[in-house]
C-alpha cells in the first residue's frame, strides 16, 4: 500500500527528463497525489458501504463531542475582540446598529469555519497522526493487515467520516458562540450599544451566507482527516518520527486548510 | 485449478529497500502439513521474508506464491480471503494497545465471523488456554511482559484456525518452561490439525526439533536448505559456525 511507505524522492534518482521539476515541487505533487488517492479509496469503502457503523459513532464523539468545548470557547472569545472592533468602527461611521451583524457575518462566512477547523485540526487531526504513528511503529498496522483488516477501511474512513460530518455541526455552534460573544462584550464594553446589536441580524444575515460557511467545512473536515491519517500510516517506524509526523500534519493542515478556504469562498461567495 | 501441492512458493524473490538488498533471489517451496525453519544472523531479512510472504511487503521482482496463486500485486481487498487462512506471530507481539488481551484475542472472530458472544468468550478462552495464558481477558497488553504479549499474539492468530502460520520469533524472550510449551503447541498444530508453519528464529535447537525442513539464509541469500539432519552433519563453515554458535568462523559481526 502506497500511504503505508514514507513519502520520498531519492536523492540519486534521476529526474524525468520530459517532466523537470525542482525536487520540493515534485515531492508536493506527489504529496497532493497520495491525498487524492486516500481520498479515492475512503470513498469507494464508503459507496460499499464497507463502514463500520461503530468505530465511526466513537469517532464522531471523539472528533465532536471531545472537540465541543475548545471550539466553542475560541469562537466565543474571538466574536467578542471582532464584536469590539467592529462596535467602535460602527460607531465612527454612525451605524452601531449594524455592529452585530458585521460579527455574525464574520463568524459564519470565515472566522467560525477556519477557527474552529484550526481547532479541530490541533485537537483532534493531531491524535489521529500520533495514534496511527504508534500504530505504524509497533507494527499494529501490519497486524490488522494480517488479521485481513483493511486499515483504510478499519481506521481511516470512520475517522473521515468522523471528521466530516461533526466539523459543520461544531462549526454551528462556533458561528453562534462568535455572535453571543460579541453581545457579550457590547454589555461589558461602553462603546457598544447592547439593545440595538441583534436588531440588524435577522433582516441582513442571509441563509445561503451560513450555509455556504458550514459546506466549507466540508472540505476542512475531509483535509484534516486525509492529512492526519496519511501522516500517522506513512510515519517512519521510530518514536521521534511520531512526533514530527504530529507536527507536519497540524502544519499542512492548517495550510491546506487556508488554500482551499481561499478557493471556496472565491468559489461559494461569488458576489 | 488444482490445489498446489506446496502451501508457499517463492520464486527469484527480490526485496531491496533504500538502496540495500535484503533479500536477493530467493526460490523454495514450502509443502502442506510441513514446518520449514528459517535461521540466520539478525538482520540478514528474516523478518522481512516473512512479510513477503503475508503480503505485508510488495516485493522489488519475483514472485510469490500461497496455494499455487500468485499474491504479489494483489489489493487489501483481494488479498483479505488469502490472509484469513493465514496467521502471523509478531516479533514483538503487535498487540493492539487500546484492546484488552480478550479483544485482541476475538478480534479476528469479530471482524469475519457472525458470532454469539458466548461463542466468542468460549472461543478466546480456549485459545488462550492454548498458550496458557486463561484468566488474563481483562488485561491490556502494557500490563503485560513480553512473554505474556507474544503467547497472546500467537492465541489472536491461532483463533482463525489459519491454514498456514508464519512464526516470527516464536521464543524470544521466554522463559525456558513457556518455550518448550510452546514448541510443543506448535508441534501439535502442525501434527494434529495439518497446519502448515514457517518459523523464524536464531533458535537452532528449537528448529532442529520443530521443523521437517530448515533454511538458512546470510547476506539475503539461502546458504542452506536441508533436513534438519543433514544441516547437523554438514560440512559447510557457514552452517556449521551459526548451528554450533562459535565466534570465530566465515561470519564476521
Amino acid at each position: 500500500m502506497i500511504v503505508l511507505e514514507p513519502l520520498e524522492i531519492p536523492k540519486d534518482q534521476p529526474g524525468n527528463p520530459w517532466f523537470p521539476l525542482p525536487r520540493g515541487a515534485a515531492l508536493f505533487l506527489a504529496y497532493l497525489g497520495r491525498l487524492v488517492y486516500l481520498h479515492g479509496y475512503v470513498l469507494s469503502l464508503i459507496a460499499r458501504r464497507r463502514v463500520d457503523l461503530r468505530l465511526s459513532v466513537f469517532q464522531m464523539a471523539t472528533v465532536g463531542v471531545a472537540s465541543l468545548p475548545i471550539a466553542t470557547i475560541t469562537a466565543l472569545l474571538s466574536g467578542m475582540v471582532i464584536g469590539y472592533h467592529f462596535a467602535v468602527q460602527a460607531g465612527q461611521l454612525g451605524v452601531s446598529a449594524y455592529a452585530g451583524w458585521l460579527v455574525a457575518e464574520t463568524m459564519s462566512r470565515e472566522l467560525g469555519p477556519v477557527l474552529v477547523a484550526f481547532v479541530v485540526a490541533a485537537r483532534a487531526g493531531s491524535a489521529m497522526t500520533a495514534e496511527l504513528g504508534t500504530m505504524k511503529a509497533t507494527e499494529q498496522i501490519d497486524a490488522l493487515r494480517a488479521l485481513a483488516t483493511d486499515p483504510i477501511e478499519y481506521l481511516v474512513v470512520p475517522r473521515y467520516l468522523g471528521a466530516v460530518l461533526m466539523l459543520p455541526l461544531l462549526t454551528f455552534v462556533g458561528d453562534f458562540a462568535g455572535v453571543l460573544g460579541g453581545y457579550v462584550m457590547s454589555v461589558i464594553a461602553p462603546q457598544i450599544n447592547a439593545r440595538v446589536y441583534f436588531t440588524a441580524i435577522p433582516a441582513n444575515l442571509e441563509a445561503w451566507t451560513i450555509i455556504a460557511g458550514l459546506l466549507k467545512t466540508l472540505v476542512f473536515g475531509m483535509v484534516i482527516s486525509l492529512v492526519a491519517c496519511h501522516e500517522g500510516l506513512s510515519c517512519r517506524p521510530a518514536s521521534e518520527e511520531v512526533g514530527r509526523a504530529t507536527t507536519r500534519a497540524v502544519v499542512y493542515c492548517i495550510m491546506l486548510i487556508y488554500a482551499a478556504d481561499v478557493a471556496l469562498t472565491a468559489i461559494l461567495y461569488p458576489g | 485449478m488444482e490445489p498446489s501441492e506446496f502451501a508457499v512458493q517463492v520464486r527469484d524473490l527480490v526485496y531491496r529497500v533504500g538502496g540495500r538488498t535484503i533479500l536477493d533471489g530467493l526460490t523454495f517451496n514450502v509443502g502442506r502439513n510441513s514446518c520449514l525453519g528459517v535461521m540466520g544472523m539478525s538482520g540478514t531479512g528474516k523478518s522481512t521474508l516473512l512479510k513477503n510472504i503475508m503480503g505485508l511487503l510488495r516485493p522489488t521482482s519475483g514472485d510469490v506464491l500461497i496455494n499455487g496463486q500468485s499474491i504479489v500485486g494483489l489489493s487489501e481487498q483481494e488479498m483479505a480471503p488469502i490472509r484469513r487462512k493465514m496467521g502471523m506471530c509478531f516479533q514483538y507481539a503487535a498487540l493492539f494497545d487500546s484492546m484488552t488481551v480478550a479483544e485482541n484475542v476475538a478480534f479476528g472472530l469479530r471482524r469475519h465471523q457472525r458470532l454469539p458472544e458466548d461463542e466468542i468468550r468460549r472461543r478466546v478462552s480456549e485459545s488462550l488456554g492454548r498458550v496458557g495464558m486463561e484468566g488474563t481477558e481483562a488485561l491490556y497488553p502494557a500490563e503485560l511482559s513480553g512473554g505474556m504479549r507474544k503467547r497472546v499474539g500467537i492465541a489472536r492468530a491461532l483463533i482463525l484456525e489459519p491454514e498456514l502460520m508464519l512464526y516470527d520469533e516464536p521464543s524470544a524472550g521466554l522463559d525456558p518452561i513457556t518455550a518448550a510449551r510452546l514448541d510443543g503447541l506448535i508441534a501439535s498444530l502442525d501434527r494434529e490439525r495439518g497446519m502448515t508453519s514457517i518459523i523464524v528464529t536464531h533458535e537452532v535447537e528449537e528448529l532442529f526439533a520443530l521443523c521437517d525442513m530448515v533454511m538458512m539464509i546470510h547476506e539475503g541469500k539461502i546458504v542452506a536448505l536441508d533436513t534438519p539432519q543433514a544441516l547437523r552433519e554438514t560440512s559447510d563453515p557457514l552452517v556449521r559456525q551459526f548451528v554450533e554458535g562459535r565466534a570465530d568462523g566465515p561470519i564476521t559481526v
